[in-house]
């Protein structure tokens, strides 16, 4: 009878029991296979090792993602709360804002009316000095009539030096492109200037049409603010020729 | 004629006016200069002015300038449509003529008025187109 787990056949001795030789044959046999086994064993339990080396490794790991996730949450959180404050500032600037803008059209409002009470009070005022003039004038030996004759003075008169709406300059010298296109500019971005034309160009020289919202003073308030330095030549009220030279600014 | 062009429009691209030049060079049968103010891509009023700068003719805004219509006696209003000239005065002579670029086809007139002689200046596009539009107004 063959014994379990080897191919070894065991044989009857002649006297009970089996060859003494067979038995021997089949302890080594099993004998070398426990001692395989137990390699085996060993380099399982090697691995196994290995493994749970690893694994305490990525637990260990495992737990520091979960402390930055959780930073990340808090930090996220904050950023959240932050954004939550900031734009409930501006909410309420804009609120405030909006609550100034509403209280200076009031004033605006309120001023225009006070305006308007004024104009009516100089009207009703001067209709009753007209009223209460002629009989005191009339004791007075010049004609009465005489500053009502007047039909120009229901116009309000310029005052002197000032011109408008249309001035005209006559530019120069220009060499370059962008040498015109820069002193338009510069007349462009003046105050109560409201249109700038160029008329013409020829022989280094630009005549430039300049268009006021209020009449201005030639010099004082279109020649003296461009960033030129320009000799000035007057020709008449609304005429002027200038001789410009850009001013150096400093870098 | 057409360096004189080009030149001018170098200056509008060096003044920031102009970004495309190098695109739009070398279309047969285009001015460079009708393409460029057709995709309104330079001011007319710009290249009117870097034209005259660069050829030594006159500038000449034409807002509110009404033309006289006898001059289109002498300039055919096709011709002055087609080529984007407007006459503005005829001295002695000398007709002066507002053109949109440097170089219109005036044959016509020069065939048949050969005493005449042509006063270019140089106008915004725009300003002749509307300028011959107020013919008779």
């Amino acid at each position: 009878m063959p014994a379990a787990g080897s191919h070894h056949v065991l044989r009857r001795a002649l006297i009970g029991g089996y060859r003494v030789a067979d038995v021997e044959v089949a302890l080594a046999e099993l004998r070398f296979a426990l001692a395989h086994l137990e390699l085996e064993l060993q380099a399982a339990a090697r691995a196994s090792s290995a493994s749970e080396q690893i694994l305490a490794q990525l637990r260990r790991e495992l737990a520091e993602a979960n402390e930055r996730a959780g930073a990340a949450d808090a930090a996220l959180n904050d950023a959240r709360r932050e954004r939550d404050e900031v734009a409930e500032s501006a909410r309420r600037s804009v609120a405030a804002a909006e609550e100034e803008a509403l209280a200076s059209r009031a004033r605006a409002a309120d001023a225009l009316r006070f305006r308007d009470e004024l104009s009516q009070t100089l009207s009703r005022l001067a209709e009753q000095l007209r009223t209460v003039v002629p009989p005191a004038a009339a004791e007075e030996p010049l004609p009465p009539a005489a500053p009502v004759a007047d039909p120009v003075s229901a116009s309000p008169p310029r005052p002197a030096g000032l011109v408008g709406p249309l001035v005209e300059l006559d530019a120069g010298p220009f060499h370059e492109l962008t040498e015109v296109m820069s002193f338009e500019r510069a007349l462009r971005e003046l105050p109560n200037v409201t249109d700038v034309y160029l008329r013409t160009f020829e022989d280094d020289r630009a005549r430039v049409e300049v268009t006021v919202g209020q009449p201005v003073r030639l010099v004082e308030d279109i020649v003296a603010r461009l960033p030129y330095s320009t000799d000035v030549t007057p020709s008449d009220d609304a005429h002027a020729t200038l001789d410009v030279q850009p001013l150096v600014r400093p870098a | 004629m057409i360096a004189t062009v080009e030149a001018a429009l170098e200056d509008l691209r060096h003044a920031g006016l102009l970004a495309l030049l190098d695109v739009l060079t070398g279309r047969p049968g285009e001015r460079a200069e009708d393409v460029l103010l057709d995709l309104k891509l330079v001011d007319d009023h710009a290249l009117a002015l870097a034209l005259s700068l660069r050829s030594g003719r006159p500038f000449r805004g034409l807002r509110d300038v009404s033309p006289d219509h006898r001059l289109f006696l002498y300039l055919p209003l096709h011709v002055a449509q087609r080529e984007r000239v407007c006459p503005l005065r005829l001295d002695d002579g000398r007709l002066t003529v507002a053109s949109a670029y440097l170089d219109p086809d005036l044959s016509p007139v020069r065939e048949r008025f050969p005493s005449f002689e042509l006063d270019l200046v140089v106008s915004p596009r725009a300003e002749v187109l509307e300028a011959l539009r107020r013919i008779g107004v």
